[in-house]
């Protein structure tokens, strides 16, 4: 190397230096690989501690989001401190729709035919039904019939009422209107809540498919409307009002309301019962805790009426683009939340209201499970089960409530999820505070006897799932704004589909898991010939890079977990011992035809169609999902199944009085590695799992071993053989003291850097301005909305009557330059009356944030003759007032003009005047000074004469006054002598006088 | 000292006595939960919850079960799950079958709340749950009691020698007032104080369990070393809620003592025995002391009986799951074997703390000498 060369190295080395340092010093600040802190740790904290122990930094954030409002309020008005809310709650009121009395008559009639022969008015009669079987009709009355009628038999009759007003679905719909949600809201939630009027509301993004439906029933407080109504069924029932109570066959009408204690449900309860009593029931209120509380209300049969209205809670789940859940949950039956509970042993609610030949539970079969051909009619089926279900008011809806998380304000990172809020599983990869390299996280409970890391039937609580999620790598999961699917390690490579109808072909080389033969077989071999949908995942991500330990991760991982899950599905005895896990999968493996792995690809064939694409995707990701190491997922099995140590659900721990197994658990973690130690879990029990076909095994006899020499290396450092791929290990669990320890993954093979998955907050659409024009009835208006968001906007929009609720209109607004325009056509406003004020209510989504906005503007109808008059006049005004303009620009011009010679003018004048105004001032300085000095020697003059005066007058005063008080004082020395000879002659007489009287009486 | 034959005749009576007397309370129990449908009703609607969480599992879109079969499904479930909590018998057959086993507590916990409340899972015999909780409850409660006695029992007399003095009306006052307070208040306000004001105690006290789990440890292997520095952390965590205790309970003692002693600092012979100029502290211990030994004791082995049922809110406050927890939460979910283990295991306490007394009673009473 020649010197010139030499210096030249050097001095680009002295050069690249402040880079290097740099580079180091970024690194410092951000890692490049794993999360953006190298620790975190999860510990309790009880909810009346969260406060004080987030105001003195014990904690960065509190990930149990049930803190109390009012702590909420003060926590977001503490400096330091801010609090995040996501609407991660509903908060209802069930009501029971129990019949009093059920009877039973021959034959098949109609509900108006037995309330004739009954001899009761129809709105007595709640349901009837006809038992083919008996031939006889059942009758289901909200009144009891005493005495009954020849021909009719009882087969049941309440001992505890005689009349359930809650049985007549027209009084459940009036409640509605006694249940005064806003008040509620702002009062009792604090703001915490945003009003809802059945299962979809605006914290949800499926409700702009139903918004126009739910508009017709946004219920106000009206007190009056609410009572007259129900005054009018309940006398027509046969009831009476006797000084204010209602009296049914000579007993009170009673209510009896389980009321919830622990949070607003309290208030909100008690606000409901006082209602109920101004209406005239007799309310036996009850204000019980969880347990209590669902034994009577779960746990009775309805028609023991322990219970009449209960104030129901219920936590979301992530933020789902088209959800159909709620009105499955709430609206039908298939889910066994009606009153009944779907309890064989119970009377069970029957929807009495269908729409278009199907009742509730029919339209939510098929949107729920994906019964339909098209997205229409998916939203069809969904707008008609929920209408149905704000019809049958078994549920008065009251709230959205917000889980509240408080976080201390400097810790940056976060993702605002707007289903899951704090506990979304992309701020654990995301959150730091700078300056520090840890967060301390506040939980309810870090283990309860429930919290299992098992990936058979563990991860049951949120205990388990929160710190788990930052531990691995999801395959999908959902946008935190959208709510749509989206992938996150793995990537999706394509997706066909031939569904709803069609099918496509299986290929020959894809595969599937024989439980009979344990071992990978052709998926041709076991008539698994076609498919709906395939989708091919490309699986990198995962495969370049190492698990926890730092074994590599290999498509065997994927293969073996799958087989070894589809095993404990099909191997009918493994069913036998872990069925909960069988009965919750195997719907799920049913619909996986085959697999096929290629390379770093992975096909995986699936029996299901949605309308949304990444919605399939998001299904058959499900088949590849592990986050544990192959021989973890062989240890799960050996330790359930083979030598029936642990239990991999709740179920069978209950059972067969097994521990439920968790391998986060010291003593669970010991059993594995003890068992992988004596030679139990082998390589060869195992290999047929991972061993495709006449191929070779997708992990080598050596690898294994290796593996199980981390995984004992692992365990004697953490305690624990939690080893997954994701951005935190676990490095250590103590379920005694409530405490997990959270290590970062820098493996420089892990893909994810700390700002990948950091989405921040959402921006949802904003609505800058709803321009509305004086409307023509009949004609045409159009009505500008200008709304502002990121992403593409929807705006869609609904006319209704304000007083009546009914919708005029409703539909989408087209889009125009920079603004949505809501053209109302003649055939609209032909539906509208003139001289009236119609709602226009806004409702808009973006494609980055789904969850709506809403806002409501009014319009004035005008007869179309006056609008065209009314239009005439606003010509006019207009030309006026460009008229106005022209003359104001011009006397602008003008006055610009003469104010700028004047100030000239003034300009010059000012300065003469100052210059003669200078010369004044000096003179009058001068003048002044002299006149001063005069008037000081004149003054001094004066004062001095005045001085010899004053005081000559002084001490003429003086002698004056010394002479008058000489004088005075002989007057009383000459007083003062004459007093002293008044006393003495005083005294001398009055001695006399003694002595006049002392003859007199001596006399006598 | 030697005991007469009618002594030991009136002794084994009473023990008797006592015996059917829990053996009616450990039934009473068990018939009101089983008969009153409590237990059933609790763990019915435990039952209803999963097998909800069940069917909607079952319900999922993509499904393939009809109807028909995801109820003959859920049907299935649920008869597992009656039959894993036992409501496949009728409430006479399960409650009275646990009585054999309750004498040794060879009974299971049935439901996840109960076990967890101690930080345990199942599956967990009763005794175990309560062989956990009552070391906590002692620990606290207990210790916080023997202190209050310890110093309730030399000052009362004392105190009620100097009725009507400043002293006396203090401790009146006191009492007074540490009765009128919750603890579970004093709790909170300690938490807050010590905690996070002054920062010289813990603010979360589960971790407390994890040390008494590691000195038990220590004391089987007799690892000295450990022990202590378990018996170090255990004091580090556990000196609050003994004060706590101690200051709210002392006053109790304290009036209770000074009632017991004012009686008999009254009586002639103590007059007598001051006129013969003995010292004070003699009259105090000969004709004071011993006379209400008798009462006393009755006070401090029915007071310690009584401490190991814990205090549910307190426990609650602090986070320190023993007895009281247990108890509340045993009952909340309807675990009727852990309930009746509870109210075996509290009875059995008082009922030989009872038969103590008797024995004592007739060593230290000189009125029964007589």
């Amino acid at each position: 190397m020649s010197l010139r060369r030499a210096f030249a190295l050097m001095l680009a080395t002295l050069l690249l230096l402040p880079l290097f340092s740099f580079v180091t010093a970024e690194a410092q600040t951000a890692p490049a690989r794993g999360p953006a802190v190298d620790r975190v740790e999860w510990f309790r904290v009880n909810l009346p501690d969260v406060e004080a122990a987030i105001t003195a930094g014990r904690i960065d954030l509190y990930i149990f989001g049930r803190i109390p409002s009012d702590v909420a309020v003060r926590l977001a008005a503490t400096p330091g401190i801010r609090v995040i809310s996501a609407s991660a709650g509903l908060t209802d009121i069930v009501l029971n729709p129990a019949p009093v009395h059920i009877v039973r008559v021959s034959g098949n009639l109609d509900k108006d035919t037995v309330a004739l022969r009954l001899g009761v008015n129809p709105v007595v009669v709640r349901n009837v039904k006809f038992l083919p079987a008996e031939r006889v009709t059942e009758v289901e009355l909200c009144g009891v019939v005493d005495p009954l009628p020849a021909g009719f038999s009882t087969v049941f009759k309440s001992d505890r009422l005689t009349f359930n007003p809650f049985c007549i679905r027209d009084i459940r719909f009036e409640l509605n209107y006694v249940f005064d949600r806003e008040r509620i809201a702002r009062e009792v939630y604090r703001g915490f809540a945003q009003i809802k009027y059945t299962f979809y509301g605006p914290d949800d993004p499926t409700y702009t498919e139903v918004a126009d439906i739910v508009a017709k029933y946004a219920f106000k407080y009206d007190f009056e409307r609410a009572r007259r109504r129900i005054a009018d069924i309940m006398t027509a029932a046969g009831a009476d009002l006797q000084g204010g109570k209602w009296v049914y066959k000579g007993k009170t009408v009673d209510i009896t309301g389980i009321i919830r204690t622990e949070d607003e449900r309290l208030l909100l309860g008690r606000a409901f019962a006082l209602e109920l009593v101004k209406l005239g029931f007799n309310v036996i209120p009850s204000e019980l805790t969880f347990g209590p509380a669902i034994s009577i209300v779960y746990g009775t049969n309805p028609i023991d009426f322990r219970w009449s209205f209960y104030t129901e809670g219920w936590g979301k789940g992530a933020l789902d683009r088209f959800d159909s859940g709620n009105l499955a949950q709430f609206g039908s039956a298939i889910l066994g939340y009606l009153p009944g509970w779907g309890d064989a042993t119970y009377w069970n609610y029957a929807h009495d209201l269908r729409i278009d030949g199907k009742n509730a539970t029919e339209y939510a079969e098929m949107a729920y499970q994906m019964k339909v051909k098209s997205r229409a009619e998916w939203v069809d089926a969904l707008r008609k089960g929920t209408e149905l279900g704000l019809l049958e008011s078994i549920r008065i809806w009251g709230f959205a409530t917000q889980d509240r998380w408080p976080v201390r304000a400097d810790v940056q990172g976060l993702t605002v999820d707007l289903g899951a809020g704090l506990r979304s599983p992309y701020n654990c990869r995301g959150w730091f505070v700078t300056g520090r390299t840890d967060i301390k996280v506040g939980h309810l409970w870090v283990f309860t006897a429930t919290t299992a890391w098992n990936t058979y039937r563990g991860f049951r609580d949120v205990y388990s799932v929160d710190p788990a999620r930052c531990t691995f790598d999801f395959t999908f999961w959902r946008h935190p704004f959208t709510g749509m699917p989206i992938p996150f390690r793995a990537r999706v490579a394509s997706i066909e589909t031939a569904g709803p109808d069609g099918k496509l072909a299986v290929p020959a080389d894809a595969l599937w898991f024989d439980a009979a033969r344990d071992r990978w077989v052709a998926a041709r071999e076991l008539g698994r010939t076609e498919a709906t949908s395939k989708v091919v995942f490309n699986m990198s991500l995962f495969l370049n890079s190492n698990w926890h330990y730092g074994r590599r991760i290999t498509m065997g991982d994927f293969m073996g977990a799958l087989a070894l899950y589809l095993d404990a599905v099909y191997d009918a005895e493994k069913a036998r011992i872990e069925p909960e896990y069988v009965s919750v999968n195997k719907p799920y493996f049913d619909t996986v035809v085959a697999v096929k792995p290629v390379g770093s690809l992975l096909e995986v064939y699936v029996n299901y169609w949605h309308f949304e694409r990444s919605y399939i995707a998001d299904w058959a990701a499900g088949a590849l999902a592990t986050s544990l190491p192959f021989e973890l997922v062989a240890a799960q099995d050996y330790v359930m199944y083979v030598s029936k140590e642990r239990a991999g659900s709740t179920t069978r721990a209950s059972r067969d009085r097994l521990p439920y197994m968790s391998l986060v658990l010291r003593s669970d973690a010991e059993l594995v590695i003890r068992r992988f130690a004596d030679g139990n879990i082998t390589y060869d029990r195992y290999v047929s799992f991972i061993t495709p076909p006449g191929a070779s095994p997708l992990i080598t006899r050596e690898e294994f071993a290796a593996r199980v020499a981390a995984l004992r290396s692992w365990f004697e450092r953490t305690g624990t053989v939690w080893v997954s791929n994701g951005p935190y290990s676990v490095a250590s669990y103590s379920p005694d003291e409530q405490r997990l320890v959270l290590v970062a993954n820098r493996d420089p093979t892990y893909p994810f850097g700390p700002r990948d998955w950091v989405f921040g907050e959402a921006v949802p659409v904003r609505i800058v301005s709803v321009d509305t024009p004086l409307v023509p009835v009949p004609g045409k208006a159009d009505i500008t909305v200008r709304a502002e968001g990121r992403g593409e906007i929807t705006v869609i929009y609904i006319i209704r009557d304000p007083e009546t609720l009914e919708v005029i209109a409703s539909g989408a607004a087209v889009r125009r330059a920079a603004a949505f325009v809501i053209s109302l056509t003649e055939e609209v406003t032909g539906k509208m009356l003139p001289f009236r004020v119609y709602d226009v209510l806004i409702i808009s989504y973006s494609s980055e944030v789904a969850v709506p906005v809403e806002s409501v503007a009014r319009i004035q109808t005008l007869p179309a003759g006056l609008v065209g008059q009314l239009g005439e006049v606003e010509q006019s005004v207009e030309q006026l007032n460009r008229r106005l303009e022209e003359i104001n620009t011009a006397l602008s011009r003008r006055i610009d003009e003469v104010t700028a010679r004047l100030s000239a003018e003034v300009a010059a004048s000012l300065r003469a005047l100052s210059d003669t105004m200078r010369a004044s001032i000096a003179d009058l300085g001068r003048a002044t000074s002299d006149s001063i000095r005069a008037l000081g020697a004149e003054v001094g003059k004066q004062i001095g004469e005045l001085r010899s005066t004053t005081e000559q007058q002084i001490t003429t005063v003086e002698t004056k006054v010394t002479k008058e008080i000489d004088e005075v004082r002989q007057i009383s020395d000459a007083a003062q002598s004459n007093a002293r000879w008044a006393l003495i002659v005083s005294a001398i007489n009055l001695l006399l006088l003694v002595a006049v009287a002392v003859l007199i009486y001596t006399r006598k | 000292m030697p005991l007469d034959r009618r002594s030991l005749r009136i002794i084994a009576f009473r023990g008797l006595t006592l015996t059917f007397t829990l053996f009616v309370i450990v039934l009473l129990t068990s018939v009101i939960m089983g008969a009153t449908g409590y237990d059933e009703t609790v763990l019915k609607s435990l039952i209803n919850e999963e097998i909800r969480a069940f069917r909607q599992e079952l319900s999922r879109p993509g499904s393939p079960y009809t109807p028909e079969e995801r109820e003959k499904l859920v049907r299935e479930q649920e008869a597992r799950l009656r039959q894993i909590y036992g409501l496949d018998k009728p409430w006479y057959e399960r409650t009275v079958s646990y009585l054999p086993k309750l004498v040794t507590l060879d009974l299971y916990v049935t439901s996840d709340d109960v076990a967890g409340v101690l930080g345990l899972r199942r599956p967990l015999k009763v005794g175990e749950a309560i062989a956990v909780a009552l070391p906590r409850t002692i620990i606290m409660i207990t210790l916080a009691y023997a202190l209050s006695a310890l110093i309730a029992i030399p000052m009362g007399p004392y105190i009620a020698y100097k009725r009507g003095s400043l002293l006396d009306k203090g401790v009146i006052a006191y009492a007074a007032i540490t009765n009128a307070f919750p603890v579970w208040w004093l709790a909170m306000l300690s938490i807050f104080f010590f905690g996070f004001y002054l920062n010289v105690a813990p603010t979360t006290y589960r971790p407390v369990i994890a040390h008494i789990t590691s000195l038990s440890e220590s004391l089987s292997s007799l690892d000295v070393a450990s022990a202590l520095s378990a018996l170090i952390r255990i004091a580090y965590f556990s000196y609050v809620p003994i004060i706590v205790v101690t200051f709210s309970t002392l006053g109790s003692w304290l009036y209770s003592a000074r009632a017991v002693a004012i009686r008999v600092v009254s009586e002639d012979y103590v007059a007598a025995a001051r006129a013969r100029g003995l010292s004070e502290s003699t009259v105090v211990r000969r004709y004071v002391l011993r006379v209400i030994a008798g009462s006393v004791l009755t006070f401090i082995i029915l007071g310690l009986a009584g401490s190991i049922s814990g205090y549910i809110i307190t426990e609650s406050v602090f986070d320190w799951p023993g007895m009281g927890l247990l108890t509340y939460v045993s009952i909340s979910v309807g675990d009727s074997q852990m309930v009746l283990a509870i109210v075996y295991v509290t009875t059995l306490v008082y009922v030989a703390a009872r038969f103590l007394l008797e024995v004592l009673y007739v060593i230290l009473d000189p009125r029964v000498k007589l």
